[in-house]
């Protein structure tokens, strides 16, 4: 057993927060011991190596059996390239630099190229698209918030450091700590992150933007007809304004529990909308929990790249953008793709059922570092390098803040990282294209 | 009984989600939090196994006890090709498919038995088993 090295500031590669003060203890060339981890960013770190897939495999004859990546990548191009209606989909954990590769991809294959914001914080982007967003770094939280609202989401449980690292419990230079902040959280159940709450106001499952309406309505002196709203007293709406105006700069973060219930994005787009009222009467802003540790840096690439931050369509030779049309899951369940080009995510598990199995009726390509089922159903799967872990590269915190990702550990014998891959796919399809 | 489902993120179902074939990743997604005054209501105990049916489909579940009630009428499963069994594709124009407030009837299933992933996917018919 060598000595472990330790390395310092690296970059966890698992949730938006992107904590960046991780060390890692490293002995021949394994992970063991990740300090400053949560949970979440621990089990990444310290099972890298398990349920990987270390050879492409590739389907001919009726069997997946393995091949090499030259072979691979040939395939892959040739189902490309022949592909009429390809969806490219993933891109939230892996680098900025291999999503700038996938747009060029994308393009050249004329697909439509896709992340899993779509099925995440789709809906919040289309409000942005209508409302705007005011908001701020997690840095300018951490120092001056003095009011943090978690609704519909559950921090305690996906994202572990947020509140001490950013709002309710971190020390900042005029907020010193948890005696300094108030925090209230909107939810349907009495979460961990709840029951870590000064308030906690409990709202029936799909009343958000009733709730949210009734305390627009309030801060602007109107009153509420109904007694009743979103299954509490319309009174604890008028308390609950109160105190978002008494604050001097608060903070309002929104998770999934918004964007995936009825309303979706009229959901976000009354919530963006509360805060810019709120700007009338005192300082507040509003910041999407973001789930995987580079959805942000997808939305960042593809939108400088093509002016859309997901769901563009190049089939006409030009980006489109028509989210509900032009979403993954949207494709998949229609079946409309012809083939399909994975990386690094997992819809098989992950859309719905109806979804998965329009997907899987299509040939799958899939770089991913693991195996999982989309791998397994796929024509070619080809395995890459671990982003963040064997693979360096940029990723976007949930504020935007771009964050450097680091390689501590060399990838299995031979495994390719995914914008090697993806440069080499697409010289591919170019060849094949050209000798058409 | 009728109920919704709520689906989300949990601790352990994070710290598995990249070892889809575990053990521990089963035992975290197929975990159906259920209020305690449900659990009574379907005369079944913590362990035992429920049925979720709806008309997209039918999963067998293992009922724990929630440790955020009272939420009657309401279970969360954490994100995974169990739960999405019910869920529905429509995205309502905005690309997001209903992960959340899904309508369902629960079923007391003792004697039924949890799928493997693998043996789920097959069941539906697809090659990622």
């Amino acid at each position: 057993m060598g000595e472990g090295r330790v390395i310092r500031n690296v970059v966890c590669p698992f949730c938006g927060c992107c904590c960046d003060d991780i060390e890692l203890t490293v002995e021949n060339n394994a992970i063991v011991n990740a300090r400053n981890a949560c949970a979440l960013s621990q089990a990444k770190f310290e099972s890298a190596r398990e349920e990987r897939a270390l050879r492409p495999k590739e389907r001919a004859d009726g069997s997946f059996a393995e091949t090499d990546y030259e072979r691979a990548i040939r395939h892959s191009a040739e189902i490309l390239a022949e592909a009429k209606y390809p969806l490219l989909w993933g891109w939230s954990c892996t680098s900025c630099e291999s999503q700038r590769v996938g747009v060029e991809l994308a393009e050249e294959v004329g697909g439509v190229l896709d992340n899993t914001t779509s099925m995440c914080h789709g809906p919040g982007l289309l409000a942005v698209h209508d409302v705007g967003e005011s908001t701020c770094t997690l840095g300018e939280v951490r120092h001056r918030a003095d009011l943090i609202i978690y609704w519909g989401c559950n921090p305690v449980h996906a994202h572990p450091r947020h509140m001490r690292r950013y709002t309710a419990q971190s020390e900042g230079r005029f907020r010193k700590g948890r005696g300094e902040r108030k925090m209230i959280v909107v939810d349907v159940r009495n979460t961990a992150t709840a029951r870590m709450a000064d308030e906690f106001v409990r709202i029936e499952p799909n009343g958000d933007y009733e709730a949210l309406a009734a305390i627009r309505t309030c801060l602007k002196g109107e009153g509420l007809e109904q007694e009743v709203i979103a299954g509490l007293p319309s009174t604890r709406f008028e308390k609950l304004a109160d105190e978002l105006i008494d604050c001097e700069f608060g903070v309002l973060f929104f998770g999934l529990g918004l964007t995936m219930s009825k309303g979706k994005s009229r959901n976000i787009d009354a919530a963006l909308s509360l805060v810019r009222d709120l700007n009338s009467r005192t300082k507040f802003l509003a910041m999407p929990m973001r789930g995987h540790f580079n959805v942000t840096g997808a939305n960042e690439v593809f939108a400088w790249q093509t002016g859309y931050p997901f769901a563009i369509d190049f089939s006409q030779g030009y980006p489109r953008y028509n989210p509900g049309d032009t979403t993954g899951v949207d494709i998949a369940s229609r079946g409309d793709c012809d083939a399909a080009l994975v990386v690094a995510s997992d819809p098989i598990s992950n859309f719905p059922l109806e979804a998965a199995k329009g997907l899987a009726s299509v040939p799958i390509i899939t770089i991913d570092p693991h195996e999982t089922p989309t791998t397994n159903a796929s024509e070619v799967a080809l395995p890459s390098a671990m982003v963040g872990i064997e693979a360096g590269g940029t990723a976007y915190r949930m504020d935007g803040v771009p964050l450097t990702l680091s390689k501590v550990l060399e990838p299995p014998e031979g495994v390719m990282q995914d914008t090697e891959i993806l440069s080499a796919i697409l010289r591919e399809v170019r060849n094949v294209r050209g000798g058409r | 009984m009728k109920a919704i489902v709520l689906t989300g993120r949990s601790l352990a179902q994070g710290r598995a989600k990249e070892r889809k074939f575990s053990e521990e990743y089963m035992l975290a997604s197929t975990a159906c939090e259920v209020d305690p005054d449900d659990l009574s209501s379907l005369g079944i105990q913590a362990g035992q196994n429920v049925r979720l049916v709806n008309g997209r489909g039918s999963v067998v579940l293992r009922a724990v006890l929630s440790s955020q009630a009272p939420h009657r009428g309401m279970v969360f499963v954490a994100y995974g090709p169990w739960a999405n069994v019910l869920m529905d594709p429509e995205s309502d124009g905005t690309g997001m498919p209903t992960l959340k407030g899904i309508e369902v009837e629960i079923q007391p299933a003792p004697g039924e038995e949890v799928l493997e992933l693998k043996d789920l996917l097959r069941g539906y018919g697809l090659k990622g088993g």
